[in-house]
C-alpha cells in the first residue's frame, strides 16, 4: 500500500471539495431539468445533453468521493481509492462525445466524414488512455498517486501529461468550436428568441470551459494553498454560472423565452393606452 | 373598483381567436400588422399562423387560417374551440361578396358557443370604390345576427382601425 502525505493535500482538499460540490449540485440540477424535458420531448439530442451532463457531474461525484476517502483514509492509497481516481478520465472522453454529436444536430454543421473521422480519433485517443489506465492499474499504480496531482474534475490532472493533453484538447475543441459557431449563428438570426438562446448557449459554453481550464490550473498549483483556495472559489463560480446560462440556454424555460420576447406592436399600443 | 373585484380581475385569463375569410382577403397582412406596425408583404396561407398577444391579465392565442376554398373545410376544427372569431372581407372586391357571404354564414352557423364574440373588419379601406358600411351590415343580415357583434373599417396597409377593432375585441374578453 501507498501512502500520501496529507499535510500536502489537507488543507487545499477541504477547499477543492467544496468547490466540486457546488460544482456538482448545480450539474445535477441541470441534468434533472433535461431529464423532464427529455420525458416531455423524447428527442435524441436532449438524450445526448443529459448523457453528456450525467457523466460530467458523475467526475465530480468520483473527486469528491476519492478526496473524502483519501482524507477518511489517513492518506492510505487503497485500489479501490485508486482505481476511483482513475475512472475520471475514462468518463471525460465520452461526455465530450456527446456532447460534440449534440452540437452536430442543432449547431454544429459537419458532415458525415468529418464526424466519422473526429469521432474515431476521440475513440482512438480513448482507446490509448483505457490501455494505459489498465496496464497502470494492474502493474504500476503510479500514475494518480502523486498528491500534487490529485485533483479530479472535468479536467482532472492526475494522470500523466500525454493523457491531460489529449483531455483539454478534446475539451478545448469541442467546447469552443460549439460556442463560436452558436454565437455565430446568433448574429445571424433575426428570431429575438433564437438570437438570443443561441447567445446564451454560447456564453455558456465558454464559461464551462473557462471553469474547466480554472480546474486543470488550480491542481498545478496545489503546492500553494492560497492560491488554489482563490482559483478553487473562482472555479465554483464560474461552474456554477456556466450551468445556470447552459441551462437557460439549452433548456429556455418559458419565463426565459417570455423575457426575451419582443413585445409585438399590438401588445406596446395597449400597454400605452392603459397607462394614460 | 372594489377591493374583491380587484382580486379576481388579476387572473390572467386566455382566450382563443381565429381570423377566417376569403383567401385575399388580408388576414395574414391584419395579423403581421398586429406583431410588426406596418404593412408587411405575406405570401397565401397554407397551414395555419399561431400568434400570441399577451396582455395584461389577458393572453390571446390568434390563429390565422388558409381562406383558399381547399382549406375551409378544416376551418370547423380550429373554430370549434375557439371564444371569438375576427371574419376578414376584403371590401374593395364587390365580385365576391356573395362569396363571402356564404362562408361568413357558413361560419357563423357552425358555432354553438352562445358567448361567442364575433369582429368582422371590412379591410382594404384604402382602396378605391369600396362598399359602405351600413349597405354591408344590411347585406349580412348582420343585425338578426344572435351574438355579440362588430364592424370595423380597416386596412391592413395604412393600419387605419386595425388597433381599434382589437382593442375592442379583446376587451370584450377582458370584459
Ligand atoms: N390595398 C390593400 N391591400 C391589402 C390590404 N390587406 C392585405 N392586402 C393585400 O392583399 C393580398 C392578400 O393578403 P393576405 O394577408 O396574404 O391574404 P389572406 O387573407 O391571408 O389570404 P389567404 O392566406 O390565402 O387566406 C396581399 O397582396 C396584401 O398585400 C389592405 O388593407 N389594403
Ligand atoms: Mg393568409
Amino acid at each position: 500500500m501507498m501512502m500520501v502525505d496529507l499535510s500536502l493535500i489537507e488543507p487545499a482538499s477541504f477547499f477543492i471539495i467544496v468547490s466540486s460540490v457546488i460544482n456538482m449540485a448545480f450539474s445535477l440540477a441541470l441534468v434533472i431539468t433535461l431529464l423532464v424535458n427529455f420525458f416531455r420531448k423524447k428527442t435524441v439530442g436532449t438524450f445526448m445533453l443529459l448523457s453528456s451532463y450525467f457523466l460530467f457531474s458523475l467526475t465530480s461525484a468520483f473527486s469528491i468521493a476519492y478526496r473524502i476517502s483519501l482524507i477518511y483514509n489517513e492518506g492510505v492509497m487503497t485500489d479501490t481509492i485508486y482505481q476511483m481516481g482513475s475512472l475520471t478520465p475514462m468518463i471525460i472522453l465520452p461526455a465530450f462525445a456527446f456532447l460534440y454529436f449534440f452540437g452536430c444536430r442543432h449547431i454544429l454543421k459537419d458532415n458525415e466524414i468529418v464526424k466519422t473521422y473526429l469521432f474515431a480519433i476521440i475513440m482512438v485517443i480513448y482507446g490509448l488512455i483505457t490501455a494505459v489506465i489498465a496496464y497502470d492499474n494492474i502493474y504500476t499504480n503510479s500514475l494518480f498517486s502523486e498528491p500534487t496531482y490529485i485533483t479530479n474534475d472535468v479536467f482532472t490532472i492526475s494522470y500523466t501529461w500525454p493523457i491531460l493533453v489529449a483531455q483539454i484538447v478534446i475539451s478545448i475543441f469541442v467546447t469552443s468550436r460549439i460556442g463560436i459557431r452558436a454565437l455565430r449563428l446568433a448574429r445571424k438570426s433575426d428570431q429575438p428568441i433564437r438570437k438570443r438562446g443561441l447567445q446564451t448557449i454560447g456564453i455558456g459554453v465558454f464559461l464551462y470551459l473557462l471553469a474547466g481550464l480554472l480546474s486543470a490550473f488550480d491542481s498545478s498549483i496545489s503546492n500553494l494553498p492560497a492560491l488554489m483556495i482563490t482559483v478553487s472559489a473562482f472555479r465554483a463560480l464560474a461552474y456554477a454560472t456556466a450551468y445556470v446560462t447552459m441551462y437557460l440556454g439549452w433548456v429556455m424555460p418559458a419565463w426565459y423565452r417570455k423575457m426575451i420576447r419582443k413585445k409585438s406592436w399590438f401588445e406596446m399600443q395597449y400597454q400605452q393606452l392603459q397607462k394614460r | 373598483m372594489s377591493f374583491l373585484q380587484r382580486l379576481f380581475r388579476t387572473r390572467t385569463k386566455h382566450a382563443d381567436i381565429t381570423i377566417c375569410g376569403l383567401d385575399d382577403a388580408g388576414k395574414t397582412t391584419i395579423l403581421r400588422f398586429l406583431e410588426t406596425g406596418e404593412f408587411v408583404d405575406t405570401t397565401p396561407t397554407m397551414g395555419v399562423n399561431r400568434e400570441t398577444l399577451h396582455l395584461p391579465n389577458l393572453q390571446v392565442n390568434v390563429f390565422d387560417l388558409a381562406g383558399q376554398e381547399d382549406f375551409r373545410n378544416m376551418w370547423h376544427n380550429i373554430n370549434e374551440k375557439s371564444d371569438g372569431i375576427v371574419f376578414v372581407i376584403d371590401r374593395s372586391n364587390v365580385m365576391r361578396f356573395d362569396e363571402a357571404k356564404e362562408v361568413f354564414e357558413q361560419t357563423i352557423h357552425a358555432q354553438l358557443d352562445q358567448d361567442l364574440i364575433i369582429l368582422i373588419l371590412l379591410n382594404k379601406s384604402d382602396e378605391p370604390n369600396v362598399i359602405e358600411k351600413s349597405l354591408f351590415i344590411e347585406e349580412f343580415n348582420l343585425l338578426d345576427l344572435p351574438f355579440k357583434w362588430a364592424v370595423f373599417e380597416t386596412s391592413a396597409k395604412t393600419g387605419d382601425g386595425i388597433f381599434n377593432s382589437f382593442k375592442w375585441f379583446v376587451d370584450e374578453f377582458i370584459g
